[in-house]
């Protein structure tokens, strides 16, 4: 297994935020969007975590603070939409959502 | 590696403590509410004619919740009908593991810590917990696949999260007095006292914050008056698909978390492990002294208590003729041993007296004995609230919660904010 | 011992992010996003980020996922809708094509990272030493967050109000 560098934690981060990105990219449900979409957050704190860490200093610690309160904000205003789509057309579905392109 | 057993060995004896209170408070629920409205309570259930005044019930009980079928409704989600039980048992006792129970200790250069998780935010770490809690019961509701489960998974959330706002904002007044988030830094502050007499205990410099708490964590444990989520005895809850052992996941977490909450408000508010006036390094300079009076205390109380039981044996000897009769007996005898043990360590100590690190082993018990104590006595008072008090309305509830005591919390931390700065800390 | 740790809770990470971009259902999605979240939370901690840990659980695996799962109920997809939704392999595909030569690029160049290993100070990453840079050099930016998030409440209460 050997030790574990900064190297593991920045390349799991990768792995994690490029998984995310292809659930935006390939997924029509739009609760699962703004779910992958948290999961691009979180590996991103990850790594600011990970570095801050490698130079000693916490401000890296301070961005994540800031990227969980955004990402809170993020969930309640998108979660507030998406029931008042529901409301309005019965769906969730992205490829649904096309009213300023008709 | 010694630091390690004593994290270890605290979550093990926490783990113990709690769930073995659960039985203990099933019988202040059954024999105080009995006494309360002035009817006997469960006083049939037996081992050998020893009833121990119901507490032997509770076995009783156990059992019964043990060996009934486990049905699962064909309509349930099967994953989710199973892992919301065991995820609310699971945080009711994560909860309890950051809460210090003694004092620390330094062995052989090492510093031990009587306290399962030491972490710098411990506060933070208890409503962290929590709030996960109620994905336990959101789950239980919808994996159910019943209307009324599911209304009762909502209604109890929104509940929990409405009045954790409240729980939340109540102590932030405590964190600005003592300036620490570290549970066991705050017990040792309040080991100071205020104004000369006063320990310095959360209830002293905070009344309306502990006041807040209590109400609080009494709607947060889900009981009366704030028992919407459940009402078990007319409404129906969450966990009305729930039976056999599941069911009685959820009905010991419940007692869990009132365990939880009388620590916590112990920690918080009433001095944690601290024995009032008698700050560590003071109990371990006269260990000898204070477990001779409690010995001899012990002695007296047993005294006392065998004589009462002698005249009761004298009773039951009248009133009945199968092993009951012998319940006196045992009891006379179990407190005359008790009293003999007593006498027998005050002679040990007599000839030894304690110091060095069985006197310091001494006052990290004898602190244990009192946090013990303590959460025994708030755990007892949630269930005289809740024997005391009728049920809110659902829209009472929610105007309380967000109208009354979210506004007072606010007031609480300007105006200790205020005050600390005046006071010039 | 932390490299066992830091395999397991990776695995973990990965397999629970997986689930949560495939499944069909939003709610084993959300389950699964939890789990991540709590493995994340453990990395933290194996990173010596006291209060990120505690913060991660906080706010993320406790009050962002009630939220979503709140909302999952309230939606209460059928179904019928939950199938229209379901995963298109075609399109997945040529995304995770290309997002697998990104990350494999990406990761490329991460092999080089070494020297987690620097020691740190006793205080690192606790609530003492974040609030001294919290509340010092990124005042301005702690309370320009508190403005959003008031404004995020605000907003949400407006939108979920409307309609209704």
């Amino acid at each position: 297994m050997g030790e574990v560098t900064l190297g593991h934690y920045i390349g799991l981060s990768v792995v994690l935020f490029f998984i995310g990105a292809l659930g935006v990219l390939s997924r029509k449900n739009a609760l699962i969007v703004l779910m992958s979409i948290e999961l691009m957050l979180n590996a991103a704190n990850l790594a600011f975590a990970a570095f801050a860490r490698r130079w000693g200093q916490v401000d890296g610690h301070v961005v994540v603070i800031f990227v969980i309160a955004i990402a809170a904000v993020e969930a309640a205003i998108g979660l507030a939409i998406l029931v008042g789509i529901f409301r309005n057309r019965q769906t969730v579905d992205l490829d649904d959502m096309t009213a300023l392109n008709e | 590696m010694p630091t390690f057993l004593a994290h270890a060995g605290t979550v093990v004896l926490v783990w113990i403590l709690s769930l073995s209170l659960v039985p203990v408070m099933v019988w202040f629920e059954r024999k105080g509410s009995a006494y309360m409205q002035d009817r006997t309570g469960p006083n049939r259930a037996a081992v050998l004619g020893i009833r121990m005044g119901g507490l032997i019930h509770t076995i009783a009980d156990v059992l019964k919740l043990i060996f009934k079928e486990d049905v699962t409704p064909p309509q349930v989600n099967r994953f989710y009908y199973t892992l919301a039980p065991f995820l609310s048992m699971m945080i009711a006792l994560l909860t309890f593991i950051v809460i210090p129970i003694a004092d620390d200790l330094e062995v052989g250069g090492h510093l031990l810590h009587w306290q399962g998780l030491k972490i710098d935010a411990g506060l933070i770490w208890i409503f962290a917990v929590t709030t996960i809690g109620t994905l336990a019961m959101i789950l239980a509701g919808w994996g159910s696949n019943n209307r009324y489960a599911l209304l009762g998974g909502m209604r109890s959330s929104a509940q929990m999260i409405s009045y954790e706002l409240a729980l939340g904002l109540s102590v932030i007044g405590v964190l600005l007095v003592y300036g620490t988030l570290d549970l066991n830094e705050m017990v040792r502050q309040q080991g100071e006292l205020v104004g000369g007499f006063l320990p310095k205990w959360g209830v002293v410099v905070q009344p309306l914050a502990a006041l807040l708490f209590m109400t609080a964590a009494v709607a947060e444990t889900n009981r009366t008056p704030f028992d919407l989520p459940e009402g078990e005895s007319e409404i129906i809850g969450y966990h009305v698909e729930y039976s056999s052992l599941k069911f009685a996941l959820f009905f010991m977490a419940e007692y869990v978390n009132v365990v939880v909450s009388a620590a916590l408000t112990v920690t918080l508010f009433f001095g944690g492990w601290q024995i009032p006036w008698l700050p560590t390094p003071v109990l371990e300079a006269n260990a000898t002294s204070v477990l001779l009076v409690t010995c001899a205390g012990v002695l007296l109380l047993s005294l006392a208590l065998a004589m009462a039981s002698v005249r009761w044996s004298h009773r039951l000897k009248q009133l009945y003729t199968d092993a009951r009769r012998r319940e006196g007996d045992f009891w006379t005898v179990v407190l005359l041993l008790q009293a003999a043990l007593a006498v027998l360590v005050a002679i040990v100590v007599l000839a030894n007296p304690l110091e060095g690190l069985s006197s310091q082993i001494f006052a990290r018990v004898a602190q244990f004995g009192a946090f013990l104590g303590k959460v025994t006595f708030f755990a007892f008072l949630f269930i005289w609230i809740r024997w005391t008090l009728p049920r809110f309305r659902y829209d009472q509830l929610m105007n309380l919660g967000w109208k009354s005591l979210l506004p007072l919390a606010l007031l609480n931390i300007a105006v200790t904010a205020v005050v600390l700065r005046w006071l010039g800390r | 011992m932390d490299a066992v740790l830091f395999w397991i809770l990776a695995g973990l990470s990965v397999v629970g992010g997986l689930v949560v971009i495939t499944g069909r259902n939003p709610l084993a999605s959300a389950l699964a996003l939890g789990l991540v979240l709590i493995a994340i939370a453990g990395l933290f901690a194996m990173l010596s980020a006291h209060l990120l840990f505690i913060l991660q659980l906080l706010v993320y695996a406790g009050a962002i996922i009630v939220l979503i799962v709140f909302v999952i109920m309230l939606l209460d997809l059928d179904d019928r809708r939950l199938g229209e939704m379901k995963i298109r392999w075609g399109r997945f595909g040529v995304s995770a094509a290309i997002c697998l030569v990104a990350c494999v690029a990406v990761l490329r160049g991460v092999r080089g990272l070494t020297g987690l290993r620097e020691p740190v100070h006793a205080s690192f990453g606790t609530v003492t030493d974040v609030s001294r840079l919290l509340f010092g050099p990124y005042l301005v930016q702690f309370e320009i967050l508190g403005l959003i998030l008031l404004v995020g409440i605000l907003g949400a209460v407006v939108l979920a109000k409307r309609g209704g």
